[in-house]
């Protein structure tokens, strides 16, 4: 989903444009195993994304911090707070990383990377100490989900195009054609996607037999079955979702925390479509003057007379 | 049927573009609507090899009225058609044909009645007069996108930062129209505003 949302500067996703129908169906798989973790994951994920650029209008009209507010304290209704903390750090963890290892690239493309802002060593060191806290509220969704994201990042890296056009075969008429170029460009994606659909079904077997084994030898404590805190059943091999696994001061941080987002997500709901409005009529006005100003270039056209020859003379149309 | 308008200044690649883009949909031939602004609209078939060794040429201003044809853009499990107009190229200089500014004048306003404007440039060239006035225009549009095209010569990769920054929040689409690269971009850019 990721890579769909990136186009068209990065590399393709590998199930080109159905890459959103089967991340849905990823998603659904994953929230019928273990549906809080998924959720919380899921939302962090989607929070953590648009911090590299908060402030960036998103479809909805409001601006990317403010549906960053709103996906935490959804989780935080769904999947209880402290479930909602450990996603969230475990996901900027991922996040710090990815931007760590793309900075080059972003800052070629002008795209937006935390990384940038600090540089890439304190990134990497900001992400483990991330991770740190992330694994010590839930240290086995922190590895399942450490594993998982190595694996997909392995499955997903972008591999040379098989054809000329960013992974598109070049060949594509030419298939169309019965030629031979696009048959064995197409046998070469093919090859791709069967490898990389290998290396995420490694990756998540892995990060499942992790998280199974560290309950198993109970290195954390017994999950609580039906949290209060949460309106998601834990699900086989969930971590802690309630407050009480935490001391006090921990716990109140985080209810606070949570609390604060939620009215901070409220407020940013009303500024965005009060300033939604505003944007509108504004850019109506930009657009009607941009908009006479070419007919009266095109006017201007109609009516000029063009120079003689070796006269020098120019269309003075902005004078 | 929605048009998509292709435009730009002289000798930046539009026809080859659309031509291509046709190739790239699936299409062997296309029907080209040509649109004079005196005398009657008519039109010509061309297979893709020879409307590119028709059509486009290394001289300014070959194309010297607005051409039509019509594209099949595939969206979820069915087609959408879109007429994608190929342009004169747009100078700030005062051109010493009639003909030639007539046309521009047309591409000019075909420009507000379009709901997808593709805006060809080369990453080289510095943004002219009229390029900055149509992207003024078109950064208050949905459909609009800033085509940098001959991405495949040097120098216009190191270009393509700046030319991000200055066309926000417009997307930029690399493309080489030459070498047929770049075309799924304007693919699914066609197909999200259709």
């Amino acid at each position: 989903m990721d890579d769909l949302l990136d186009e068209p500067a990065r590399a393709r996703p590998p199930a080109g444009p159905a890459s959103a129908a089967y991340a849905c169906l990823l998603l659904a798989l994953a929230a019928g195993l273990c549906p809080r973790a998924a959720v919380s994951l899921f939302l962090a994920a989607y929070a953590v994304g648009m911090l590299p650029s908060p402030v960036q209008r998103q479809p909805t009209g409001m601006a990317g911090w403010v549906e960053s507010a709103i996906a935490v304290t959804l989780s935080a209704a769904l999947a209880g707070p402290v479930e909602t903390a450990g996603s969230v750090l475990t996901m900027l963890a991922v996040q710090l990383l990815d931007d760590a290892w793309d900075l080059e690239r972003d800052r070629n493309e002008a795209r937006p990377n935390m990384a940038q802002a600090v540089g890439r060593g304190p990134a990497v060191l900001l992400a483990v100490g991330v991770y740190g806290v992330a694994a010590w509220l839930d240290p086995a969704k922190a590895l399942a989900a450490g594993v998982a994201a190595a694996g997909i990042l392995t499955g997903l890296c972008p591999l040379p195009p098989a054809g000329g056009d960013g992974g598109v075969p070049v060949g594509a008429a030419d298939a169309a054609a019965g030629g031979k170029d696009g048959r064995r460009a197409g046998a070469v994606a093919r090859g791709e996607a069967v490898f990389r659909l290998a290396a995420l079904g490694v990756a998540s077997a892995t990060a499942a037999a992790v998280a199974r084994l560290v309950r198993h030898f109970r290195l954390v404590a017994a999950p609580a079955a039906e949290s209060a805190a949460g309106g998601l059943p834990a699900g086989p091999g969930t971590g802690p979702g309630d407050l009480a696994v935490l001391p006090p001061w921990a716990g109140w941080a985080v209810l606070a925390a949570v609390c604060l987002l939620a009215a901070v997500a409220v407020a940013g709901l009303v500024m965005a479509y009060r300033r939604g409005r505003r944007e509108g009529a504004e850019r109506e006005k930009r657009a009607a003057a941009a908009l006479a100003a070419l007919q009266r270039l095109a006017d201007r056209l109609d009516s000029a007379r063009g120079p003689g020859p070796g006269t020098g003379e120019t269309d003075h149309r902005r004078s | 049927m929605k048009e998509a308008i292709v435009i730009g200044r002289p000798n930046v690649g539009k026809t080859l573009l659309t031509i291509n883009l046709a190739e790239f949909l699936g299409q062997r031939r296309v029907e080209v609507m040509f649109r004079p602004r005196d005398g009657a609209a008519y039109t010509r078939i061309y297979s893709i090899a020879q409307a590119r060794a028709d059509l486009v040429a290394e001289t300014p201003h070959r194309t010297r009225c607005l051409q039509s044809l019509v594209l099949s853009v595939p969206r979820g499990k069915g087609v959408r058609k879109v007429v994608v107009t190929d342009t004169t190229g747009l100078c700030d200089e005062i051109h010493p044909s009639s003909a030639v500014r007539r046309a521009m004048a047309d591409t000019i306003r075909s420009v507000a009645r379009a709901v997808i404007i593709l805006h060809v440039v080369d990453p080289l060239q510095p943004l002219s007069g009229v390029d900055l006035d149509i992207l003024r225009f078109g950064q208050t549009q949905e459909g609009y996108a800033l085509v940098a095209n001959m991405m495949d010569l040097p120098g216009r990769a190191e270009r393509l930062p700046e030319l991000v920054r200055a066309a926000r929040p417009a997307p930029v689409l690399a493309v080489s129209a030459l070498k047929r690269t770049g075309l799924g971009e304007v693919r699914a850019f066609l197909r999200r505003h259709l």
